[in-house]
């Protein structure tokens, strides 16, 4: 009788949690199954149970109630291993990819926490995406003071109003009482958010104006907005300062951007520059092959001279189609904190640059270069344009050995010590090529260790996500290994199964 | 240990002199080759799709995110062949424990000076060493294809490491149904039943409390075994399994010694 009730038992539990399962809602056919499911199970235990008790002499009691009391111990055991091992949160990641090692700065900013950090995935029933964004989140919870919780949209309408979510897949960040939403939770997304709750007191950067510098108000692929987002998001106040108007840089300023100015600079403005710089201010000076703003000869007189050429770099292929060499593809760098993590994979792409030369001014000023073109590079003199279509001829007495790319100075003069840093190129950090390569963390690193603040420093998620392996795998070889491994050694498996089964049979 | 040795041995002639064995070893391999190959078919299709409508080759940005390797192949290949194990174990472990009970021979065993945990390795030994044999006979032809394209060996030995875990988990469910009764049909459609109970609870997160669902949600096979998919191997999911395992050698050794008891 006692297994009769089990087998009624199970099989009743079976169909109504199996119906529930399907169909989704509790109907009378799934309620009555597991009322009747549950109720012979617990009677079959019962059953069990007294029988156990009746069935056994009372000498034969303590040795049965000994083997179960292990049984139990070795669960409890069990139990406790496990929780042991969760409580480690030992994992690894063995995807392709890499995908859920985080980024160096999404550990930082999660290690930077001042409090907890409620992350909440709103999401509609049945969305594919979910499952990947669960698990990111689950990696960034993990020993860091962040709590993960799922809502579904439906259940939460007042959510959707209060915070203006428009899509299953979304992602709240709460810190005490700021929140950022964040709707497409790539880790690059999620990074930004929780940096600009994290972010407290910002650190003020002037930025020139009015002389043709690079806009970074400017939305489209030549301007600047992601920089300035970028910079915004790392801690920075980006204060607009038309160096034409003013008297001197003002005194917060933890650095001044100067971005490629295309007009010549005033002397008074240029002026105001060096007072800024022998004051102890610090220096960004982005500069362009073909012009010559007055920042040139400024920095010259730091050591960092650039000849008004441009830098071919033949060991440099198109990123977008035109002539091989003209944009350096830049995969040697200086052992620097601005280059920190950087190497030959992880290479920066810029578009028509010059070099820099570097000679010190004064005994004690440190002059490095931190980003180098191939060692096959020259000089193109910026006196005629250069061919857009084809690499330009080498002549014979070309100029050689013109390198860097980016270089930086440590100077001391008047009233303290000066960081600058001097790069080649703009355009790598318009938002056509900012997320290029690793171009965002090169710029945004040198600002960080210009205005001292190495601790920064680190290497961003890429906005896309992780690198996906889409790549065929090759078909023709598939259908070999399917024929030669797939199909033929099930054969040969079931062929020996059988003649070994007729031997013994026969046996 | 000679007894073990034994033991151990007539477990796996005992085995391996079936026609089960070999159906089952075969079934799974085919399927697992068939499975592999059409999602791999699938991937590839897809990408030349996309990477010949747009002209641009295989390294543009036209192809969506979603087709890659993982999300087209590794996991939608590792939650078929989840589903797929529930059924070919519970018929390799149904007779390891019911069918001594059944003949009798359970009580010679019980009385041949072998303990029974001696009796509990060698049978959970045996059966667990035809999962991974099973496994690895599947995994031949998935291996190849991939090593061939050079891409995501060891993601794929992470699947391969959830499934042997995953059949690890189901065989020892099985082996604790098979030492409760003396009928194969029992022990196999009772195994059936609770792995297909135990398998995911998801599905009633909607109507229990959060503290409720969390428990499930421990308890349950598929989040334990999803993440080897996802290639992400945890010390936790790979616990959970082996102490399911030692849980059930627990259980099914106190089933014996009652029986020994008893008798």
């Amino acid at each position: 009788m006692t297994r009769q009730l089990a087998l009624v038992g199970l099989i009743a539990t079976a169909f109504g949690l199996g119906s529930y399962r399907v169909l989704g809602t509790f109907s009378v056919f799934s309620a009555a199954n597991l009322l009747l499911g549950f109720g012979a199970l617990a009677l079959a235990l019962l059953r069990a149970l007294r029988r156990l008790g009746d069935s056994q002499q009372p000498a034969l009691r303590r040795p049965a109630a000994r083997a179960l009391a292990s049984a139990f111990g070795f669960i409890v055991l069990a139990t406790l291993i496990y929780q042991l091992a969760a409580l480690s949160q030992i994992r690894f990641d063995w995807t392709f990819e890499g995908r859920f090692e985080l980024a160096q700065a999404t550990r930082q900013v999660l290690a930077r926490l001042p409090e907890r950090l409620a992350i909440t995935l709103y999401s509609d029933a049945g969305d594919p995406r979910i499952r990947n964004t669960l698990l990111l989140l689950q990696e960034m919870a993990r020993g860091h003071n962040v709590l993960v919780e799922q809502k579904r949209l439906a259940e939460h309408p007042e959510d959707e109003d209060r915070y203006g979510i428009g899509s299953s897949n979304s992602v709240l960040l709460q810190l005490g009482t700021r929140w950022e939403l964040v709707e497409r939770p790539t880790e690059g997304a999620l990074y930004e958010g929780i940096a600009r709750l994290v972010e407290g007191s910002r650190t003020a950067l002037y930025v020139s104006v009015g002389a043709g510098e690079g806009d970074l108000e400017r939305r489209d692929d030549l301007g600047y907005s992601g920089l300035r987002a970028a910079l915004e998001t790392e801690g920075y106040a980006l204060r607009p300062l038309p160096l034409a108007i003013i008297d001197d840089i003002p005194s917060d300023a933890a650095a001044l951007l100067l971005i490629a100015p295309r007009r010549r600079l005033s002397e008074p403005a240029v002026a105001a520059v060096a007072r800024f710089v022998e004051a102890g201010g610090n220096l960004v000076a982005f500069v362009e092959p073909g012009v010559e703003s007055g920042i040139e000869a400024l920095l010259a007189r730091y050591g960092l001279a650039t000849p008004d050429a441009l830098v071919i770099d033949p060991d440099s292929d198109p990123l977008e189609g035109g002539a091989k060499g003209l944009d350096p593809i830049a995969h040697e760098y200086a052992d620097h904190p601005v280059t920190h993590g950087l190497g030959h994979n992880r290479m920066t792409f810029f578009r028509r640059a010059r070099s820099f030369t570097l000679h010190k001014a004064k005994a004690g000023d440190r002059l490095r270069g931190l980003v180098f073109t191939g060692a096959e590079s020259w000089l193109y003199p910026m006196s005629s344009s250069p061919p857009a279509d084809r690499t330009p001829e080498r002549p014979a007495d070309a100029e050689s050995d013109y390198r860097v790319l980016v270089a930086s100075a440590e100077i001391e003069r008047g009233s303290g010590r000066t960081r600058l840093l001097a790069f080649g190129d703009a355009t790598f950090a318009s938002n056509r090529y900012l997320r290029a390569l690793y171009n965002l963390d090169l710029v945004v690193n040198a600002i960080h260790w210009t205005v001292e603040r190495e601790a920064a420093i680190s290497l961003r998620p890429k906005s896309g996500g992780r690198q996906l392996v889409q790549f065929p795998v090759p078909l023709q070889h598939s259908l070999q290994a399917l024929y030669g491994v797939g199909l033929l050694v099930p054969e040969l498996l079931l062929l020996a199964g059988g003649l070994i089964w007729l031997r013994l049979r026969r046996a | 240990m000679t007894a073990f040795r034994a033991l151990l041995k007539k477990e796996l002639t005992v085995l391996f002199g079936s026609p089960v064995a070999y159906l089952v070893l075969t079934t799974v391999a085919i399927l697992t080759a068939i499975t592999f190959f059409e999602h791999l078919r699938l991937y590839n299709q897809q990408l030349f799709l996309y990477a010949s409508s747009s002209m641009a080759g295989f390294e543009s940005d036209t192809i969506p995110d979603y087709i890659n390797l993982r999300d087209t192949v590794f996991f939608p290949v590792m939650e078929q062949l989840g589903l797929l194990l529930l059924l070919p174990i519970p018929l390799v472990t149904m007779g390891v424990f019911a069918r001594e009970r059944d003949t009798g021979t359970d009580e010679l065993l019980l009385t041949s000076g072998l303990s029974p945990t001696q009796i509990v390795a060698a049978k959970f030994t045996a059966t667990f060493g035809f999962i991974v044999l099973m496994m690895a006979v599947s995994f031949l032809y998935p291996v190849t294809a991939i090593f061939q394209g050079g891409l995501g060996l060891q993601h794929l030995m992470a699947v391969f490491m959830g499934l042997v875990l995953l059949g690890v988990a189901i065989a020892s469910i099985g082996l604790v149904c098979s030492a409760c009764t003396s009928s194969n049909i029992v022990a196999a459609s009772s195994t059936i039943t609770v792995t297909y109970l135990l398998y995911d609870f998801g599905w009633s997160y909607s109507f229990v409390g959060a503290g409720v669902a969390n428990v499930l949600e421990v308890l349950s096979l598929h989040p334990h075994f999803s993440r080897f998919s996802e290639g992400l191997v945890s010390l936790a999911d790979i616990t959970f399994f082996l102490m399911m395992a030692l849980a059930a050698a627990a259980i099914v050794r106190a089933s014996l010694e009652l029986r020994r008891v008893s008798a």
